[in-house]
Formats: structure tokens, C-alpha cells, sequence
């Protein structure tokens, strides 16, 4: 009860933020004619990302199958793979099975593509609930550093962008945090073991139909549950190792999700072990091409995929490139490596474990072959961390001595790292990485989306149908950003006064 | 319900004192030579014991010393060191070993096991913990690049011995003063590295500069700190003294490793030249290459883990010494980038290195020299971790670290650039045209341009004549028809220049000579019979 109303506050912040700026439009759409209308940038279909997964879900519900109609291939190219004469997503279907109930809900209401598209930001909703809980419970945290880590990973990085549209990339954070806190309260309950032990396991198995790394990402989680299961007693002159048999049921849960991915895989493209972005890809002008080497066999490798090779570029990209940089789009997680070396005296296991997962992150995506996420908004694949990283501002926080001090650098942090985040929510996460701006003779980074931002160019549902016609975007984003930084300021300077006896 | 293992605590010490009784130091003993047996069957069978250009020619200058037209020390030269071509001399001199390699193998597979056993001993007697140093013998002879070097006939293993052994006696003395006779050693071993590498000379002067420094700390009389110097020094630095002198006696110049054509130096300019030298005069990038090479070498999670290591290591205020144990343990790291940042040394990682360069694998072996600290770093990491989790995660990331070589996601890049890195050795259809075709007869052939394997032609080293050999090489170029049956040119090599630079020289040899092989750059001539 006592997480009732913060939760509530945070479900109704969220839905509040999320809601001004998703994108999506009135009306069902089903055919490639119609979404194509919404194909330019801004736009709920402006990357290849949200064409193909939206299609694969139009795939199934409408012409019941899992491979991609001609058209629709053609329209969600080039994330297309191309196996024996038909054409799959190259996204794990996971979002495309997600988004389903409320699109077919939307479609009652002739408002699927909105409906659908609304699935991801009420995910987002459930991850900020769940790092209030890991806050507050874990960490700990008094209430307003509680919320104010929450507000951070939400509302001032830029996970913002991707909590709005349909990317992997809140589902995934959902199931980290979901399985963190899950294992955390294995080893603390008396009863209901066996139910976090199955919520640990089915989630881990999950995650493998949102996005294919998550099987290392999370890996940390399940070492970290492992370890709970173990129990070290000594009594007298006897020594005792017990392992809790509740991993049975946590080992049976994955081995069943994986049967389900791995049914799944051989039913759609002939093997268990090929993965969707281990096809051959489709690019419209080279189908005749890649009918040649489509007897070759594909399977997934991670040394393909991952090099270590790539390494310090990658590292570069994700943490300070001024294209793509974690702490140039969010400066307030700075704060966060002040939070981590505070925590390094008195490391807690669970707070290694979380440690882990942003090493594991990093390490990565920074050997992919492509850390920037395509034309991405901000390092889209460290999204997770950036949750674990607010929790880390938390700890600086909470433990600084000089705390006006530090509320106040927090605060100018947070301006800054909000408005990046609200500018790339409203306008575009079709940003060019800067080779390829440099290509093309554009702009890359934050002053890309700047120039629309000044344009008036936005995919936000709420502002084109109800505000576009009253004021210009840029008041829309200074009404936002003024309203989030009155909440953040009352979360930073005032709940601290009425609630000062958390602290 | 849990599924228990129950076990008396009388059982657990019972265990723990057998655990205690086993003599680890034997057990690295038999282990890493196990291992590097092993490794260098592997290695054989696979054909990657030659695969450096550099490792032929080391057996080849070591052949030369006893089988040669011309044999004698003098076949050693002016540039590289002497010492690991004086231990392969006595086995080239039985040709299957030359041949094959081996010759080179044994004295890198005598080094890794030496190197092995004192890794042990450093940590040990850095930490006083038994397994912790253990673990930093298994960190360092389980390391597929380690494996790999010291199956070859490259300086390298050689190298990490005599910096481990001087380490290791230096660290000693520095631990405990009395022990003069450490510290003697420590310059014994200092001097033969001086002899095996360059890195070598780097060492013996940081670990005078250290040894002045310790001292001093002590507030200690100048007249001691100086008869200490001077104890060190004189043999440390004498190695030096008598390779300038040796070049001296035999090339004339004392400098000649520094300014001869042929010094690294002179090869580094050529890539100046060619604006592909990336981390010269860039202190922030020789730092990172050299990193980032090491971190390649052991392994990212290795690394990483030697780093918290290295971390802890410093910040123990009980070890006084800790500054200048890891100043020593960490002087390759120190050589290795000056000489990137002064030019006298480059280094291609793909990691790194731009795509518009034309090489992106080169040296990247040098990597290997830091590997001794790396594995100690590590040790000390498991050492300082008081839980058993922590302890836990270190051992599972030393496993997982195969697991990344396993999948491809990290390659063992000493035989990458061995196969195809800029330090391969080519491997020219020539070569099968000679060994097809020689019969017999003095062969002229420029070397040092490696145009093709002597050691896979089949050709006797007594037949070979070439720069080292001297009167008959100028003789042979003046007039080749008195002294060579064969002829191998690689386009632009000294030969080509002499013998078919100028359409003369041309009439000239196809006077006496007949061209049975061409190719666009080697061609191979035999001396008409009349």
C-alpha cells in the first residue's frame, strides 16, 4: 500500500507524458497504400523498424500468416529477409505479437495504428513502476529520490523516444527490471518463492522474442538468481550446500519459451537456430541476387555479429559520440558514474549484478556492427542501461553531502537532458549517424531534430489533432518541458519537506 | 525442501590440507609443459609455426652461425639481438629441426615453461596466496596467444622469461634488502634481456631508475644508493655496451641497429612517408594502441579484470613498494608506447587502424609482452576479493573468455596477422617452382627481401649466398657466372637491381643464364651448360 499512491502519481505522469507525444493517427489501417501516407519522417512509419514489425502483425491478424505479403515486404524494406520465395520481418516477432490486442481492439474503434502503437508507452508505464519498486525497495531510496530516478530514466533520456513508437527497446527494459526485482524478492520472501522463480525464468525465455541479445543481456540476472539459489549453512561440526529445487521450475520455464522460439523459428524459416537478421537481406533491387546464394546455410553465429574488433569504436559511438554519445543526449547521467564510484566502497551483490548488465550492454553493442542503431535517435541499445543508470543518479542523490548543491546541479542536468529527450519524442528517431550525414551533406545529432522542432514537424497524435491548430510546436514542447520540470522541481525540493520522515 | 550436500567441517579441512599439500609450482611445472607440447604439435600439424616472415629468418641467422659458405658469429649481424639466435643454434644444426621450425620451438616452449613457473612465483611471492597464484599461472599459460607464440621461433617468449626472471629477483630484493644476491640476479637476467630485445634495455634503466628511487624514499646515504647502482648497473647495462661494440668491431658503426637501412627506424619512415605511422608524435594514441593491442592479446574479459586488479594493487597502502613493483611489472607497457609515439615502432589492429590504410594487422604480437602483468593483476583481483561471489564472477569470466574465442566473437590475433597480417610470410609460386626444380648448386638470393622460403626450397644454407655472405655476395654480383648455379630475383631486391637493372647487366646474365621462372615480381635464372 505504501507504493500505491507514488505508483499511481507515476502511472498517471507517464501516461500524461508518454500521451502528448505518441505518435499515431485516427483510423484502421491495414493495406500498404494507406500506411504509406504516414511513411515520412516524423511519421509512425518513418523507419523501416516500425514498417516491418507493424506489417508482420497486419500479416497475421489479416492475411494469417507469418511471412510478409510482396507489398508489405516491399514496403518494410530493407529490415525484410528473404527465405525460399517469401519474406520475414528481420525483427524477432515479439513486438508484432505484443501490439495484437489492442490493435484488434483499435480496430473496433477505427483507431488501430494509435491503439497499437499506445501498447508500447503502457509497457513503458509498467518498467517505470517497476524501477520505482527496485528504488524505493532495493535501492532503498527515499520517495522523492525515488521518483526522481524514475522521472530521469523516463523523462530525461532517451528512452523517451522509443517508449512512444514500436521498438523492442522498452519491452526488453521491462523484462530486465521485471526479472531483477523478481529474483530480489525470491531471496527475500518466505512464501510465493515458486512464483518469482517462474517469473524469472518465463520472462528470461520472453525476452528472446523482443530482441535476440537479450539472451546475454539478461544473462547477468539469471547468474545473479543462480547464486540465490544456493543456500550456505553451517551448524555445529556440519556444513551444508543446498540448492533450492525451485531452479527446476525457473530451468523448465526458459526450456519451454525456447522450444515455443525455437518451434517458431524452424516453422518460419526452416531451422531452429536461424534467426530472422541471419537471413539474407531484401532490398527490393536485389531479390534476383540473393535467390543465388539462398541455398547457402544460415545459421545464427555470434562472432559474425559481435566482434571484439569493433569494440572502441563502438564504445565511442555509445558513450560520447556527439552523433549518437549516452552522455551527450543525457548529460544528467553523468551523475550516474558519481553514483556508481559512491557505490563501489560497500558493493552489494545486487547492485554488481546491475553493474554487470550495463557492462554487458556496452560490451555488446559496442562490437555489433552497427552501434548506432541505424538512424536512431540518441544510442537506442543502451536504453536498458539507461534505466539502471537513473538509479545510479539515485544513489548520488541520496548520498552527497552537499545535497542543495548537487539538487541544483541535478536540476540543470535535467533541463538539458529532458528537453534532448522531449525534442527527439516530438519530432524524429530518424537521425543519421554522422558518416552518413556526412554522406548526404545533412545534419546529424540534436540539431537535426532542431530543424524540425522549428519546422512544426511532428508525429505526435495528441498535438496534430487536438493543439496544431492553436499554437506551433515549438509552445507545444516549452508547455511539456515547463510542466515536467515544475513536477521534477517539486519531486526534488518539496517532497523531500513533506515526506522528511523517509529520509 | 532443498536439494543439501551436507559434509562435516573435519572432511572440509581434511580437503583443504590436501588441497594445500599439493605442490602447485610442480603442478605449473607439468602443466604448462604439457601444454606446450601440445600446443606446438597442434601448431605443427597446422603449418603456423613458420607463418611469420621473421620466424624463418631468426632460424635462418641461427643455421648461419655453423652451416653457412661463410659460418661464424658474424652471421648474427648488427640489428637484431643476439641471444635467441645463440640458444637455436644447437638444434637448427639438425636439419628436420630447422626445417620444421622446432628449433625455434624449443627454446620459446623452454621459455613459456620457465615464464609459467615464475608467474607463479612473482604472485606468490606478491601475495603469499598458493591458489591466487596459481590462477595467474593458468591466466597466462591458458592464453591462446601465449600458446601460440611460444610454439614459434619468435623473440617474444624468450623476451617475457628474462623480464620475469629479472622481475621476479628485482621484486625480491626490493622486498628485502639483504637479498644482494636477488638483486644480482636481477641484473643477470636484465642483461640477458638487453640481449634478447630492445625492450630489454628498457627495463634495466627503469629498474635502475626505481632502485635509485627506492632508496632515496628511505632517505638512505648517497654513497650507498650508489654502490647499489653501480652493483646493478654494471652488468645490466654492459649487455649494451657490448652490442654497440659488437657493431662496432663488425659493421663499423656502434649505432648501426639505430641507423643502418635495415633498423626498424629507417622501416618506420617509409610508413611516415606514407602517412600511415597513426600514433607518431600522438601520446593519447600510442597509449591507446598499445592498450588496446594488450587488451587483444589477453582477452577482453582478462583485461578487465587485470585492470580492478591493478586498482587494487595501488591503492594498498600496507605495500610500500607498490608504485615501483608495478612501475617494473608494467615497463613493457612504458617501452612499447614511447617507441609508438617516437616512431621507432608501429602497430596495425583492425580495432583501430583506419580502413583507408593499406595494412590493418601488423605487430600486433607485442601485445603478448604485457601479458606477464596482466596475468598477476589478475591473481590479485581474486586475491583481494574477501566473498566467495566476487571470486565466483572472476573465475566465470576467465571461463567465459574462451567462450568468446570459441564463438569468433574474439580471434587469436597473433595468428591472425601471422596468416594474413602484414607479418605473414609469403608464401610465392616460386617456392614450389624451386623446390620442384632445384637439383643443386650455390644459389644468390637477396634475403632480406624474403623472396622466398629458403627453409621450404629444399636449398642446403651452404648454397645460399647472400648479404651476410661476404666476399662472395659482392663477387657474386660483380660476376655471378664464377660462383652461382641459381639465380633468385625479387623485383627491386639488391640482385635485381645489380643483374637486370639496366638492359647491360641483362645481355650480361643471359649471357651465362637461362630464365626458368618468371613471374611478375620473382624471376628464377640457371646457369646454361656449355
Amino acid at each position: 500500500m505504501k507504493s500505491l499512491i507514488p505508483s499511481l502519481f507515476i502511472i498517471f505522469l507517464g501516461i500524461a507524458l508518454y500521451g502528448s507525444t505518441i505518435k499515431g493517427t485516427f483510423g484502421n489501417y491495414k493495406t500498404v497504400q494507406q500506411m504509406t501516407t504516414l511513411g515520412e519522417t516524423t511519421k509512425p512509419f518513418e523507419s523501416s523498424h516500425e514498417r516491418a514489425t507493424f506489417s508482420q502483425t497486419i500479416s497475421i491478424l489479416v492475411h494469417k500468416r507469418f511471412d510478409l505479403p510482396l507489398d508489405f515486404a516491399n514496403f518494410s524494406a530493407p529490415d525484410v529477409g528473404y527465405h525460399k520465395g517469401k519474406f520475414f520481418s528481420y525483427f524477432p516477432p515479439g513486438i508484432s505479437f505484443l501490439i495484437m490486442p489492442l490493435y484488434l481492439f483499435g480496430s473496433t474503434l477505427n483507431l488501430n495504428l494509435l491503439l497499437a502503437y499506445a501498447t508500447i508507452p503502457l509497457i513503458s508505464v509498467l518498467s517505470l513502476i517497476m524501477l520505482y519498486l527496485i528504488a524505493s525497495q532495493i535501492f532503498r531510496f527515499p520517495l522523492w529520490v525515488s521518483l526522481a530516478s524514475v522521472m530521469i530514466y523516463a523523462f530525461a533520456t532517451t528512452s523517451w523516444s522509443y517508449a512512444i513508437t514500436i521498438y523492442q527497446h522498452s519491452a526488453t527494459t521491462f523484462l530486465l527490471l521485471l526479472m531483477y526485482y523478481a529474483v530480489w524478492k525470491y531471496t527475500q520472501a518466505q512464501k510465493m518463492r515458486v512464483v518469482w522463480a517462474l517469473v524469472v525464468g518465463f520472462s528470461y525465455g520472453v525476452s528472446f522474442f523482443f530482441d535476440y541479445p537479450n539472451a546475454f543481456l539478461l544473462l547477468p540476472i539469471m547468474i545473479y538468481f543462480l547464486i540465490s539459489t544456493v543456500r550456505y549453512t553451517a551448524f555445529r561440526s556440519k556444513i551444508t550446500v543446498g540448492l533450492s529445487p525451485t531452479i527446476i521450475l525457473t530451468g523448465a520455464s526458459v526450456a519451454i519459451m525456447m522450444i515455443i522460439f525455437g518451434s517458431y523459428n524452424y516453422k518460419t524459416y526452416g531451422n531452429w537456430k536461424t534467426l530472422a537478421n541471419h537471413l539474407p537481406r531484401y532490398e527490393i533491387t536485389n531479390l534476383e541476387k540473393i535467390k543465388q546464394y539462398e541455398k547457402q546455410k544460415v545459421t545464427a553465429r555470434l562472432g559474425g555479429v559481435f566482434l571484439e574488433e569493433r569494440l572502441p569504436n563502438g564504445l565511442y559511438e555509445l558513450t560520447v559520440a556527439p552523433d549518437k554519445g549516452l552522455f551527450l543526449f543525457s548529460p544528467i547521467l553523468l551523475l550516474a558514474i558519481i553514483g556508481i564510484i559512491m557505490s563501489s566502497k560497500k558493493m552489494k551483490l545486487d547492485r554488481f549484478i546491475l553493474l554487470c548488465i550495463i557492462f554487458t550492454n556496452l560490451l555488446l553493442y559496442a562490437s555489433f556492427s552497427d552501434p548506432w542503431g541505424g538512424w536512431a535517435y540518441g544510442p537506442r541499445y543502451l536504453i536498458p542501461s539507461m534505466a539502471i543508470l537513473s538509479l545510479f543518479v539515485g544513489v548520488y542523490l541520496s548520498s552527497i553531502r552537499l545535497q542543495g548543491i548537487a539538487k541544483i546541479a541535478t536540476l540543470i542536468l535535467f533541463i538539458v537532458s529532458s528537453s534532448i529527450a522531449l525534442l527527439g519524442a516530438l519530432t524524429t528517431n530518424a537521425t543519421p549517424p554522422q558518416i552518413e550525414a556526412a554522406y548526404f551533406k545533412i545534419k546529424y545529432g540534436i540539431l537535426f531534430n532542431l530543424d524540425y522542432l522549428f519546422m512544426g514537424k511532428t508525429g505526435s497524435y495528441i498535438y496534430t489533432t487536438v493543439f496544431s491548430h492553436g499554437i506551433t510546436l515549438l509552445h507545444y514542447f516549452f508547455v511539456i518541458e515547463t510542466l515536467l520540470l515544475i513536477i521534477f522541481s517539486i519531486v526534488l525540493f518539496i517532497v523531500p519537506r513533506i515526506f522528511h520522515y523517509e529520509s | 525442501m532443498n536439494l543439501n550436500l551436507t559434509i562435516s567441517k573435519s572432511q572440509i579441512y581434511k580437503i583443504r590440507s590436501i588441497l594445500h599439500a599439493i605442490p602447485l609450482h610442480k603442478v605449473v611445472f607439468g602443466l604448462s609443459l604439457l601444454l606446450s607440447i601440445v600446443a606446438t604439435i597442434v601448431y605443427l600439424k597446422q603449418d603456423l609455426i613458420l607463418a611469420y616472415g621473421d620466424a624463418e629468418s631468426h632460424l635462418n641467422i641461427a643455421k648461419r652461425i655453423t652451416q653457412s659458405i661463410t659460418p661464424g658469429f658474424a652471421q648474427l649481424g648488427g640489428i637484431w639481438l643476439p641471444i635467441p639466435h645463440l640458444f637455436m643454434v644447437p638444434f637448427v644444426f639438425f636439419d628436420p629441426l630447422w626445417r620444421t621450425g622446432l628449433a625455434g620451438s624449443l627454446v620459446s616452449g623452454i621459455s613459456f615453461v620457465i615464464s609459467s613457473l615464475f608467474v607463479y612465483k612473482l604472485a606468490f611471492l606478491l601475495t603469499r596466496n598458493s591458489l591466487a597464484s596459481f590462477f595467474a599461472a593458468l591466466v597466462f599459460m591458458l592464453n591462446p596467444n601465449i600458446l601460440y607464440l611460444q610454439s614459434t621461433p619468435m623473440t617474444e617468449m624468450l623476451l617475457i622469461m628474462f623480464f620475469l626472471l629479472s622481475s621476479y629477483y628485482y621484486i625480491s630484493y626490493i622486498k628485502n634488502e639483504r637479498r644482494l644476491s636477488s638483486l644480482l640476479l636481477a641484473s643477470f637476467f636484465g642483461f640477458c634481456a638487453v640481449l634478447t630485445r630492445y625492450d630489454g634495455w628498457f627495463l634495466v634503466l627503469f629498474e635502475a631508475l626505481i632502485l635509485i628511487g627506492v632508496h632515496l624514499s628511505k632517505h638512505e646515504r648517497w654513497q650507498k644508493i650508489e654502490g647499489k647502482f653501480i652493483l646493478f648497473s654494471t652488468l645490466a647495462f654492459f649487455g649494451a655496451v657490448l652490442w654497440m661494440l659488437w657493431d662496432f668491431l663488425i659493421l663499423g658503426n656502434p649505432f648501426y641497429f639505430i641507423t643502418s637501412e635495415f633498423s626498424a627506424h629507417t622501416q618506420q619512415l617509409n610508413w611516415l612517408q606514407r602517412g600511415e605511422l597513426p600514433a607518431y608524435h600522438n601520446l593519447p594514441l600510442a597509449v591507446l594502441y598499445y592498450m588496446v593491442t594488450v587488451m587483444s592479446n589477453s582477452g577482453v574479459f582478462i583485461f578487465l579484470i587485470s585492470i580492478f586488479g591493478f586498482i587494487f594493487f595501488i591503492k594498498n597502502n600496507k605495500n610500500l613498494y607498490r608504485y615501483a613493483i608495478s612501475g617494473v611489472l608494467l615497463v613493457p607497457i612504458f617501452f612499447n608506447t614511447f617507441t609508438l609515439f617516437a616512431g621507432q615502432s608501429v602497430i596495425f589492429i583492425p580495432h583501430l587502424t583506419p580502413i583507408s590504410f593499406e595494412w590493418r594487422l601488423f605487430n600486433v604480437r607485442y601485445g603478448s609482452l604485457a601479458l606477464p602483468a596482466i596475468a598477476f593483476f589478475c591473481a590479485y583481483a581474486l586475491y583481494r576479493c574477501k566473498s566467495l561471489g566476487p571470486k565466483f564472477l572472476i573465475f566465470i569470466l576467465f571461463i567465459l573468455q574462451f567462450g568468446l574465442y570459441f564463438v569468433g566473437y574474439s580471434q587469436i590475433i597473433t595468428i591472425s596477422d601471422g596468416v594474413y597480417g602484414l607479418s605473414h610470410a609469403k608464401r610465392p609460386d616460386a617456392e614450389n617452382f624451386i623446390v620442384k626444380h632445384y637439383d643443386s648448386g650455390k644459389v644468390l638470393i637477396d634475403d632480406y627481401a624474403r623472396t622466398l622460403s629458403i627453409i621450404r626450397s629444399g636449398i642446403p644454407m651452404q648454397n645460399i649466398i647472400y648479404v651476410g655472405n661476404k666476399p662472395y655476395w659482392e663477387n657474386a654480383l660483380r660476376e655471378p657466372e664464377h660462383y652461382v648455379t641459381w639465380i633468385i630475383m625479387q623485383k627491386d631486391d639488391a640482385v635485381w637491381k645489380n643483374l637486370y637493372g639496366t638492359p647491360e647487366a641483362q645481355g650480361r646474365l643471359y649471357n651465362s643464364y637461362q630464365k626458368v621462372y618468371t613471374s611478375p615480381q620473382i624471376l628464377i635464372f640457371k646457369k646454361t651448360t656449355r
